[in-house]
C-alpha cells in the first residue's frame, strides 16, 4: 500500500487557484521534501492531506484512507510541526505542556497517564532538550522551539511525520539536530514530509525532492531536481 | 453566632464575590491569551440589553439574556474562530452594536431605571440565596467543562493550527468556550453588572500572565489576583461608601498597572530571593563579565 496517493488535485480559495491538479506518490518510507517559493502551495498541499481543505477536484489516499472520509484516522497517523510563526507566544506555558499536547489527541477527555509522560519525556529526550522539562517555552532559542515541536509531533508515535518550515530561524546546531532526528525516524520506517521554501535546506537530508509553484514543476531525486532549479534560475535571468 | 458578627448580606455579598472572581478568573486565562477580550466585552453587553429586553417583554432578565447571549456567543464563535483581521473588526463592531443595543432598550424603561442600573453596574450587597445558588450552579457547570476539556483547550489556546492537524475537533471547543464566556457573562450580571465583567475576565489574567511563565500557575495567580481585586474592592466600597462594583474594577486595573510596572523595573533575583531593579542586575552582569 503506498504511504501517500495524491491524484489530480485542485484547490481553489475565491475562485483564485491555488494547486492546480497537483500529483504524486510516496511509495515507502522516506524524506520527501517539497520545495517552493512563498505562495506556492506548500502549507496548502499539507492541509489538504490532512483533509482540512477539500479539493474542487482530484483525490487523495493516506495508507489507504480518505482524509476527507475519515479524518480521524488519517489524522491519528500524523505528526505535524507548524510553522512558528502560527504559534500564540502570548500564552504562558511550559515545554512539557507543548510535548504533552501530542498525546492529548490520543488520550481523549481526561487527564494524563503515566504512559503519556513516559511517552512525551522520551521524545524530549530524542531531541536532545529532556533538561528543558520545565522551562518557559518563551525561554527557549528558535531553534530549541522547533525541537520541542518536533518532540510533540514525535508523541504522538506517528507513521507519517509533517513539517512546515522546520529550519526557519533556526540556528546551526539545532538544525543539524532536528536532520538527524528526521533521518533516525526515517530508518525506522517513518515517512517525513518537510515542506521549505530554499532547496539547499533540504539537499542534505531528502530521498526525494517536489518542486512546487501552484503546480508540480519537479520531482525526483535531490541532485536531479537541483540541475532542473539551477537551470531554470539561469534562463530566467 | 457569624450573622451577629457579620450582617447576612455581607455573607452572601462575600458568597457571591468568591464565586465571580474564581469562575471569571480561570475562564479569563483562556480569554486574554486568545485575545477574546473583545467578544467577552461584546457578550457582557449583549447579557445587558437581554436583560432590559426580557424587562421589556415581561420575561424573567436573566433568561433574556442568556438567550441573546447564547445567540451571539455562536456568531462570534463562528467569526473569531478564523481569526482574521476582519474578522477581529466584526468582533469590534458587535461590541458595539451590543452596546448601542443596550442603551437604546434602556431608554425605553424609564419606570425601571434602578433595576436597569443594577444589571449595570450590578449589585452584589443585594444578591439572594436564589442568586447565590443560581451563581454557584453555572460556576461549577463551568469549572467542571474547563477542568475536564483542560487540555484541549490549552492546545488550541497555544497552536489551534497543529490541535486541528493534529485531530482535535477544534471547532467544538472553540464553539464550547464562547458559550462558556456566554454563561459567565450572563450570571454575572447580578453581581458585578455588565461594564464589570469584562473587567474581571481580563484584569487578572492579564495581571498573572505578566508575573508567570506556567499555564497553571497563571490560572493560580488569575485566582488570588481576582479575589484580593474583589475583597479590597469591597472593603474600599464599604468605608468610603463608593459603589462596590466599581471600585472592585479600579482595585483590579491598579493591581495589573502596578504589576506591569514591577514587572518591567524589577527582576526577580533567585540567588538572594529579592526584587532587584532591572539597571541593577544588568550592572552586576557587566561586574562578572
Amino acid at each position: 500500500m503506498k504511504v501517500i496517493e495524491v491524484d489530480s488535485v485542485t484547490v481553489k480559495f475565491n475562485g483564485r487557484t491555488a494547486l492546480e491538479r497537483v500529483t504524486f506518490d510516496i511509495v515507502t518510507p522516506k524524506v520527501f521534501c517539497i520545495v517552493g517559493p512563498n505562495g506556492a502551495g506548500k502549507t496548502t498541499l499539507l492541509r489538504t492531506i490532512l483533509g482540512l481543505i477539500k479539493p474542487v477536484e482530484g483525490h487523495i489516499r493516506v495508507l489507504g484512507h480518505d482524509p476527507l472520509k475519515e479524518p480521524k484516522e488519517v489524522r491519528k497517523l500524523v505528526g505535524y510541526v507548524p510553522q512558528r510563526a502560527s504559534l500564540n507566544l502570548e500564552v504562558p506555558i511550559l515545554v512539557k505542556d507543548i510535548v504533552l499536547m501530542g498525546r492529548a489527541v490520543k488520550r481523549g477527555i481526561g487527564a494524563f497517564s503515566k504512559r503519556d509522560y513516559d511517552a512525551a519525556k522520551e521524545a524530549l529526550k530524542i531531541v536532545g532538550l529532556l533538561k528543558l522539562w520545565s522551562e518557559p517555552f518563551r525561554h527557549l532559542s528558535g531553534g530549541q522551539q522547533q525541537r520541542v515541536l518536533l518532540a510533540r509531533a514525535l508523541s504522538v508515535e506517528p507513521t507519517i511525520l509533517m513539517l512546515d518550515e522546520p529550519f526557519a530561524g533556526v540556528d546551526s546546531i539545532s538544525r543539524t539536530l532536528i536532520m538527524d532526528t528526521l533521518r533516525k525516524m526515517s530508518k525506522q520506517g517513518v515517512t517525513v514530509i518537510l515542506v521549505s521554501h530554499d532547496i539547499n535546506d533540504v539537499l542534505e537530508i531528502a530521498d526525494e525532492v517536489m518542486l512546487l509553484n501552484k503546480r508540480v514543476l519537479a520531482i525526483g531525486e535531490p541532485e536531479k531536481v537541483l540541475k532542473y532549479y539551477l537551470s531554470r534560475a539561469i534562463s530566467k535571468r | 453566632m457569624i450573622e451577629e458578627l457579620i450582617p447576612l448580606f455581607l455573607i452572601r455579598a462575600i458568597m457571591a464575590s468568591v464565586i465571580t472572581s474564581i469562575t471569571t478568573a480561570i475562564l479569563g486565562i483562556y480569554v486574554v491569551s486568545r485575545n477574546l477580550s473583545s467578544a467577552g466585552a461584546a457578550l457582557a453587553h449583549t447579557a445587558l440589553a437581554g436583560a432590559v429586553l426580557g424587562h421589556l417583554l415581561g420575561v424573567d432578565p436573566y433568561l433574556g439574556a442568556l438567550s441573546m447571549n447564547l445567540v451571539l456567543s455562536i456568531v462570534i464563535a463562528n467569526l473569531s474562530i478564523s481569526s482574521t483581521r476582519e474578522s477581529e473588526a466584526v468582533i469590534g463592531l458587535l461590541f458595539g452594536f451590543s452596546t448601542a443595543l443596550a442603551v437604546t432598550l434602556v431608554s425605553l424603561v424609564k419606570e425601571y431605571v434602578v433595576v436597569v442600573w443594577t444589571y449595570l453596574i450590578g449589585d452584589v450587597l443585594g444578591v439572594t440565596l436564589t442568586d447565590i445558588l443560581f451563581l454557584a450552579s453555572v460556576s461549577l457547570i463551568t469549572i467542571n467543562v474547563l477542568m475536564l476539556c483542560y487540555k484541549e483547550f490549552k492546545f488550541i489556546t497555544f497552536d489551534i493550527e497543529g490541535a486541528r492537524a493534529m485531530g482535535l475537533n477544534v471547532t467544538f471547543y472553540h464553539f464550547l468556550m464562547t458559550v462558556l464566556i456566554a454563561l459567565v457573562t450572563t450570571i454575572c450580571l447580578r453581581t458585578v453588572g455588565s461594564i464589570l465583567t469584562t473587567v474581571l475576565l481580563v484584569a487578572p489574567a492579564a495581571t498573572a500572565r505578566k508575573i508567570t511563565h506556567s499555564f497553571e500557575k497563571a490560572i493560580a495567580l488569575s485566582i488570588i489576583v481576582s479575589l484580593l481585586s474583589s475583597f479590597m474592592g469591597m472593603y474600599v466600597s464599604l468605608q468610603l461608601n463608593l459603589t462596590v462594583s466599581g471600585t472592585i474594577g479600579l482595585v483590579a486595573s491598579l493591581l495589573y498597572f502596578i504589576t506591569g510596572y514591577i514587572v518591567a523595573k524589577f527582576k526577580y533575583c533567585k540567588k538572594c530571593r529579592l526584587l532587584i531593579p532591572q539597571q541593577r542586575l544588568s550592572l552586576k552582569v557587566k561586574d562578572r563579565d
